[in-house]
């Protein structure tokens, strides 16, 4: 999935081809009601715009839209994040129809659902309601929004129920949602919001925030007003901790099944959320030991800013055998693979601190032993959350270790506690 | 009685030592000089010296350069000098003396005299270096994963051995620069012994790395074991090519390398954080293993003090940030 606010990848032939392909696949019902829909609330959308101060030039655009008469406008979080993070650097405006900018303020944002809630001073007579229950399977649902600073338009699609294998809900739209159309609503035939345009896995595959966590957000903002840099930070915190302490307990809770990797037993998918890949050195040549691994990813992440995303959870292992290679030849090779660098990630000087390792063998129920590292790094505005990475060599056998490894984004210490103790019971020699 | 004349460097080393069996010695460039100097500064009947009634006596006879103090400063044309003065003729450095003047007390022959002696030949030299290569040739077997290309692996060591090869021939052109000393071999069996013990000092403490991590202790040990290696090593070079006194050699060399240290240091200071775990665990096979594990639970609470440090140091990067924003 990419996020459709910052990405501008596809050229702009290709994305009027796509947008006037999907439009003149529909019928001309679906044509007319689209066209009735976007003449009611067109003014209900507005676009919101990310100014840098410093430069006087946007730096991210997305979409809003109004949901009330007293001016509160809906959009993505991370289309605000660089004011939300660095309020000094960035104002916000709202662009309207008749294109006049006026300011907005941040009252509330939900970092895991990626949804802001912004205010501003005007009144709008026209807003959207917000749909009370889900769609049916194959509806006709509209998206609104402003791809790629072109104007406001409508695209046509189908509602294809909660997106398989996800641990935070997303709506399957069937329908192209570009960037800039983020944090646009996604209507049914009555016009009334059931998701939140959020991202796109390209080809007509398009994610919503269900509208239910959006209700959640409103009213849990109740009536309040611009909320401060540091209460913004306070609420995020929390939210990070909540959704990883939900995470955790489900995936601690899960039956964690085991699988064969060489001669070791190795887990499985942790949770369906959690797919794993498999590889191994077979196709290469001259090589002079087999190896054979399986990575388990989460599939999905929690933006926070430009550079710092967070939430993903990584699982893998690696088994290691040879008939040719010398002991030490051996322990060399187990070496580099324990000490490879596991989790891609993007924090920067300014998020985290450095690494803090320690290292010693672990012995678990069945007597395998570890030799473990943990090396653990805090987030500098997050007081409480680390992120946690884990490797570990299994030996005991002639020619052949094993090493097993995580990473856990964001978590507490006592989340990566109960984690290990799960994970070094889970693992062991056949 | 006799007259003594020595030709002495401006350090006061000894170059050449003439005895002149006479109450008087005449000194210049001239040949019928009973000191005859080379220097073309020196007139040919430059100087002359008497013994009279045990008062030895100093007559310029130059009308050119003349004679002067070390410090430059004039000297009379005739001068009651007393046995060990030293004077310039010219350019030339000169010690007068009587026979019954006082010598320094006799040193014995140091052990590290007969040690450098000893490993002064080609074939210990040559031992030395064929250990380092060979040590150094399976350090890269044993890290080759992949297919192994002997010819590769030793002319890798070889070309290390040759570098290597420079430190030593170094020492000994200083050797020979100040003491007229051959010591190449010497210079050479040492420098590779060093170099093999360092190597040696690694694959031990990797060992011992592999066992527990990489406790401060631990690590702190190994770096003045490594220090004590260089230190260890000036001196022996310092040894090897002057005659400085030993005391004065184990001064010179610990503060060379405290010196280095601290400048490594203060140059290597850096508080960016690194963004990847900067480690790199030692793995040797169980047959190297001999500490006991320690149970899961245990282990997280060990865990905890790295969590804390996290914590506090999160808390220190945002107080200096909050400063150097105000």
């Amino acid at each position: 999935m990419e996020r459709i606010a910052q990405l501008w990848r596809q050229p702009m032939y290709m994305l009027a081809l796509l947008c006037f392909g999907c439009l003149s696949m529909v019928s001309s019902t679906q044509a007319k009601q689209a066209d009735e829909l976007f003449k009611t609330y067109s003014s209900a959308l507005v676009q919101i715009k990310s100014i840098n101060i410093g430069s006087g030039q946007k730096s991210s655009i997305g979409t809003g839209f109004f949901i009330s008469e007293s001016g509160r406008i809906v959009t993505n979080y991370h289309v605000i994040s660089g004011f939300v993070q660095t309020p000094d650097k960035f104002r916000l405006e709202y662009i309207d129809e008749q294109e006049q900018k006026f300011p907005v303020t941040v009252i509330a944002v939900d970092v895991i659902n990626d949804l802001a809630l912004l205010q501003t001073e005007n009144i709008s007579p026209t807003y959207f309601n917000l749909a009370k229950k889900p769609p049916v399977k194959g509806a006709d649902l509209f998206a609104l929004g402003n791809p790629h600073d072109l104007g406001m338009i409508v695209v046509p699609g189908t509602y294809n129920g909660i997106k398989q294998n996800s641990f935070n809900e997303r709506i399957h739209f069937t329908g192209s949602i570009n960037s800039g159309m983020s944090g646009g609503p996604t209507v049914d035939k009555q016009g009334d919001v059931v998701g939140i345009n959020v991202a796109t896995a390209g080809n007509q595959i398009g994610f919503l925030v269900p509208v239910i966590k959006l209700q959640r957000l409103v009213e849990h903002a109740g009536e309040g007003q611009a909320a401060s840099e540091d209460d913004l930070i306070a609420s995020i915190r929390e939210q990070l901790i909540d959704n990883q302490n939900a995470l955790f307990e489900q995936l601690i809770q899960n039956d964690w099944q085991s699988q064969k990797l060489g001669d070791a037993n190795v887990l499985k998918e942790l949770a369906d959320f959690m797919p794993c890949w498999g590889n191994s050195n077979k196709d290469k040549e001259k090589t002079k030991f087999i190896s054979a691994s399986s990575n388990c990813s989460l599939d999905e992440r929690v933006y926070l800013s430009n550079n710092l995303t967070t939430g993903h959870v990584l699982v893998g292992f690696s088994w290691i055998k040879s008939d040719s290679l010398t002991e030490l030849q051996l322990s060399n090779l187990y070496a580099n693979t324990l000490n490879q660098n596991y989790g891609r990630n993007n924090a920067k000087q300014e998020d985290v601190t450095n690494y803090h390792c320690a290292e010693d063998f672990v012995e678990n129920s069945t007597n395998d032993e570890f030799k473990s590292v943990t090396c653990v790094r805090a987030y500098r505005k997050y007081e409480g959350l680390f992120d946690v990475t884990y490797r570990s060599l299994l030996l005991g056998k002639e020619n052949q270790a094993l090493v097993s490894r995580y990473t856990l984004q964001g978590v507490t210490e006592q989340t990566a506690n109960n984690f290990f103790n799960k994970f070094v019971e889970s693992v062991s020699w056949q | 009685m006799a007259i003594i004349v020595q030709l002495v460097t401006r350090n006061n080393k000894v170059l050449s030592s003439h005895k002149v069996e006479s109450d008087i010695a005449t000194i210049g460039r001239g040949y019928d000089n009973d000191i005859i100097l080379q220097d073309e500064h020196v007139c040919p009947n430059h100087a002359e010296v008497t013994l009279q009634n045990g008062e030895l006596v100093l007559k310029n006879l130059s009308d050119i350069n003349g004679i002067k103090t070390l410090n430059n400063g004039p000297v009379e044309q005739t001068k009651v000098i007393q046995s060990g003065d030293t004077f310039v003729f010219g350019k030339v450095v000169i010690r007068i003396l009587t026979p019954d003047h006082p010598v320094a007390p006799t040193r014995n022959l140091n052990i590290f005299e007969d040690i450098s002696h000893s490993v002064n030949r080609w074939f210990v030299a040559v031992s030395f270096a064929i250990v380092f290569f060979l040590s150094f040739t399976y350090q890269s077997y044993i890290g080759t994963i992949d297919e192994i290309i002997w010819s590769k692996l030793i002319a890798k060591s070889l070309m290390l051995v040759l570098g290597l090869a420079l430190l030593p021939a170094l020492i000994a052109l200083l050797t020979w620069l100040f003491k007229r000393e051959f010591k190449f071999f010497a210079a050479a069996s040492f420098c590779f012994c060093l170099i093999i013990l360092l190597h040696w000092l690694s694959a031990v403490s990797s060992v011992l790395y592999f066992n527990v991590g990489f406790p401060k202790s631990l690590v702190l040990l190994s770096d003045i074991i490594e220090l004590v290696i260089f230190v260890v090593f000036f001196w022996g070079a310092l040894y090897l090519m002057s005659n400085m006194s030993q005391k004065k050699i184990s001064v010179i060399s610990v503060s060379l390398v405290a010196v280095f240290y601290v400048l490594t240091y203060l140059s290597n200071q850096n508080d960016k954080v690194i963004l990847a775990p900067n480690y790199a665990a030692k793995v040797f096979s169980d047959s190297f293993l001999f500490v006991t594990p320690v149970t899961a639970e245990s282990y997280t609470s060990t865990l905890e003090s790295q969590f804390k440090q996290a914590a506090e140091e999160a808390v220190r990067r945002n107080e200096e940030a909050d400063e150097f924003s105000n």
